[in-house]
């Protein structure tokens, strides 16, 4: 029972993370239709630039990015600001980065309305290729340990041990996604929003100016791509495959849990958290990757629209 | 490949549909101008690695000399028009002398280079199977290399014959011939691949994709961590020694480069008879113009599966040859990466033509072998180019060389 509690709570945490990712995968696809095959790298690399930017690691070599030049590492160091400062400078350099950059460069030239989304999901598969070698050869090729925001303490009311990471990462994430739900139904410009990803033609004779909603949608993915790095890099690491992984079970979450709610991703994430961990500790720990990844062949196989989400229709 | 068996209709001379044709023509004459900073840039690129000092083998003298005759051919086939009997005899020709010269070339050739042109045919057709899924079905497969894996994994345990273990289930595999195994491993991947596809075709949209590539990371899984049945991370060695087919030896890599090259050519022939038959033309219909497709009475879903299912299966059965190409089997070599790239080589190459899997393998081989002099960066150009490329011409090489060729035709009829 106590192992139960404690498998089941560590996966908790994960799955929240999952669901914050997820969310962000759910978000582009719904309002821009932009189904992006590099998600998984869109959250590693916030997490390499807040380790460089708040802890100064590694040193930077600046030659490296030069390859024809050849490596040669003249390495300085930048001052350690700490993590949450990294975290604070990460989101803006992400927003450009991973929204408007993403959006104005691939998204705005490959996804012409009524045309095929093949080029977009190839250029993406492209993409994240692009992001995760470069951070191998420019970054790190070894993982680099990444500190949890909340520190290391550990509790064990009754045996069962919980960390202050697993408390702070589900608070945090509830948080998130609270406020995200609260500015999508609450607020003038999240309700605009809704109305840009359900009907773009309708929200845009109504005046709902939908090309800024996108962007903003992009700025709001890039937002929450920073956070779930912040949290999940304690127990992955900054490492450059660590985005595989990642995008898979993102999108696994948000295709299990059903793309057109946000609590569908929530579910779905935890869900792929939770089952994750079972797995791992009374099936085969092996195979732990493994069962979200049937999970998914099983959902599509019987509700292709999501255990939580309803057929045939778009909202977020 | 065009069709080029149909004569030219006659004009229709009412002005409304002369004038409906100019406009098609200007258009379609402004596409062909816009791709031509493109070639440009090809040529300039093509200069730049042909005069680089660095990386050249033996083997990449022999891809480029082979890229540089095509162009030759390409440029005579561009100029000449398909309808004329020139024409005709330009394309069968040119066809005919590749093979000719592809079948001639092992005599007196030993070593590396011909283990990497046997590799070339292996990934070749690979990526012909590839392409069958995504440019004439519009699906994309991320699982190649896990049926290469399969595959190669199903053909090399038949072949020795031991006791295996799985989940607590004691099997006493048969002995198989090498030549036997190709079926079975063919026939393996093609059933996997139903099962999966099942599923990911029954709704619209790229679902195929994701649960292609959740199947890759789940072979890889099982590959890696049922050491009873596999051996695990630690591979399985495939020597070639004491291994003759019909007589001949195959422990000479060029010997043994010609059943990688009979394969290749039978996926070729694969796929140029699925598009000629009816199936294919229906296919064709569904890549074109999916709606329509539909409403004439085309089961997209079973097309799609079966393009799906045969892709899969040209993989699997590739896999049995690559095993004694390399004569090491280990799980890492069928990951997630490799799957990326057998995507990247449909992707170059041009979708839906024959000869384009051909010239995005030789590119994609070419390419890693000039660009190792950047260490391991050429995985970053890749990442770029490939972005660069699906936004200045999506349609590949072939089908850039298609639609320009389309364009001068066009011109040529208007100005005659």
């Amino acid at each position: 029972m106590q192992q139960f509690l404690q498998v089941t709570i560590s996966g908790l945490a994960t799955g929240a993370i999952f669901a914050i990712a997820a969310v962000g995968f759910a978000l582009l696809w719904q309002t821009a239709g932009a189904i992006n095959f590099a998600h998984g790298e869109f959250i590693m690399v916030p997490a390499v630039i807040m380790l460089t930017l708040g802890l100064g690691q590694p040193t930077l070599g600046i030659p490296d990015f030069v390859p024809l030049i050849g490596g040669t590492n003249v390495g300085f160091a930048l001052p350690q600001i700490g993590l949450i400062a990294g975290f604070a400078l990460t989101i803006p350099i992400a927003i450009f980065l991973l929204g408007y950059l993403f959006k104005v460069s691939l998204v705005d030239r490959l996804l012409v309305p009524g045309g095929d989304d093949i080029p977009l999901v190839i250029a993406t598969i492209g993409l994240g290729l692009f992001l995760r070698e470069y951070v191998h050869e420019a970054w790190s090729a070894t993982p680099k340990a990444f500190p949890s925001v909340f520190g290391n303490s550990v509790w064990r009311p009754g045996g069962v041990a919980i960390t202050a990471d697993d408390i702070g990462v589900m608070v945090v994430c509830a948080l998130t996604i609270g406020a995200l739900q609260l500015f999508l139904r609450r607020t003038f410009l999240g309700r605009q929003m809704q109305a840009a990803a359900q009907n773009a033609e309708t929200a845009q004779v109504l005046g709902v100016p939908v090309g800024r909603m996108v962007l903003l949608t992009f700025a709001l993915n890039a937002v929450l791509v920073s956070i779930a790095a912040l949290l999940v890099s304690p127990s992955v690491n900054a490492r450059w495959d660590a985005g595989l992984n990642l995008g898979l079970f993102a999108f696994t979450a948000a295709i299990v849990g059903g793309f057109n709610e946000v609590r569908g991703a929530l579910y779905g994430g935890l869900l792929i958290g939770v089952l994750q961990n079972w797995s791992g500790a009374y099936v085969s720990n092996l195979y732990r990757e493994a069962a979200p990844l049937l999970l998914l062949i099983l959902v599509i196989l019987i509700r292709p629209h999501g255990l939580f989400g309803r057929p045939e229709e778009r909202r977020i | 490949m065009s069709t080029g068996t149909s004569l030219p209709e006659r004009p229709d001379l009412s002005p409304d549909v002369e004038f409906e044709n100019r406009k098609d023509n200007i258009a379609k004459v402004d596409r062909g101008k816009l791709s031509a900073p493109l070639t440009v840039a090809m040529v300039a690129a093509g200069a730049f690695l042909a005069f680089m000092p660095i990386g050249r083998s033996e083997f990449t003298g022999v891809m480029w000399l082979w890229l540089l005759v095509l162009a030759g051919v390409g440029f005579i086939h561009l100029i000449t028009p398909d309808e004329t009997r020139n024409g005709q005899m330009v394309k069968w020709v040119a066809i005919a002398a590749f093979f000719v010269w592809m079948s001639v070339f092992p005599i007196g050739r030993a070593g590396s280079t011909m283990t990497d042109l046997g590799l070339f045919t292996i990934f070749g057709a690979v990526v012909v199977g590839m392409n069958l899924t995504q440019g004439f079905a519009g699906q994309i497969s991320l699982a190649q290399a896990a049926f290469l894996g399969i595959g190669s994994y199903v053909s090399v345990l038949l072949d020795f014959g031991e006791e295996v273990s799985l989940w607590g289930l004691t099997v006493n595999l048969p002995n198989l011939p090498f030549l036997a195994t190709i079926p079975i491993a063919i026939g393996v991947s093609m059933l996997l691949s139903i099962l999966i596809g099942i599923p990911a075709l029954r709704v619209q949209g790229p679902w195929l994709a994701f649960v292609t590539l959740a199947f890759n990371l789940l072979v890889f899984l099982f590959l890696n961590n049922e050491d009873s049945l596999t051996r695990g991370s630690r591979g399985m060695r495939v020597l070639r020694t004491d291994f003759t087919l019909f007589g001949v030896d195959m422990l000479p890599s060029q010997n043994f480069f010609y059943v990688g090259y009979a394969y290749l050519l039978f996926a070729l022939g694969v796929v140029w008879w699925i598009v000629r038959s009816p199936w294919g033309r229906a296919l064709k219909a569904l890549r074109d113009n999916p709606g329509r497709a539909r409403s004439v009475g085309v089961d997209v879903r079973a097309y799609t599966l079966i393009a799906f299912a045969v892709g899969s299966g040209l993989a699997g059965g590739a896999g049995a040859i690559y095993a004694r190409q390399v004569e090491f089997i280990e799980p890492r070599s069928f990951y997630i990466n490799q799957s990326f790239d057998f995507l990247l080589a449909t992707v170059i190459g041009g979708l839906g033509t024959l000869a384009g899997p051909l010239l995005g393998t030789s590119t994609i081989t070419l390419l890693a072998d000039y660009l190792r002099f950047t260490g391991d960066w050429y995985r970053v150009w890749f990442g770029l180019f490939v972005m660069l490329m699906m936004v200045v011409a999506p349609e590949g090489a072939a089908g850039t060389y298609n639609r320009v060729r389309a364009a001068i035709q066009k011109r040529r009829q208007e100005e005659s």
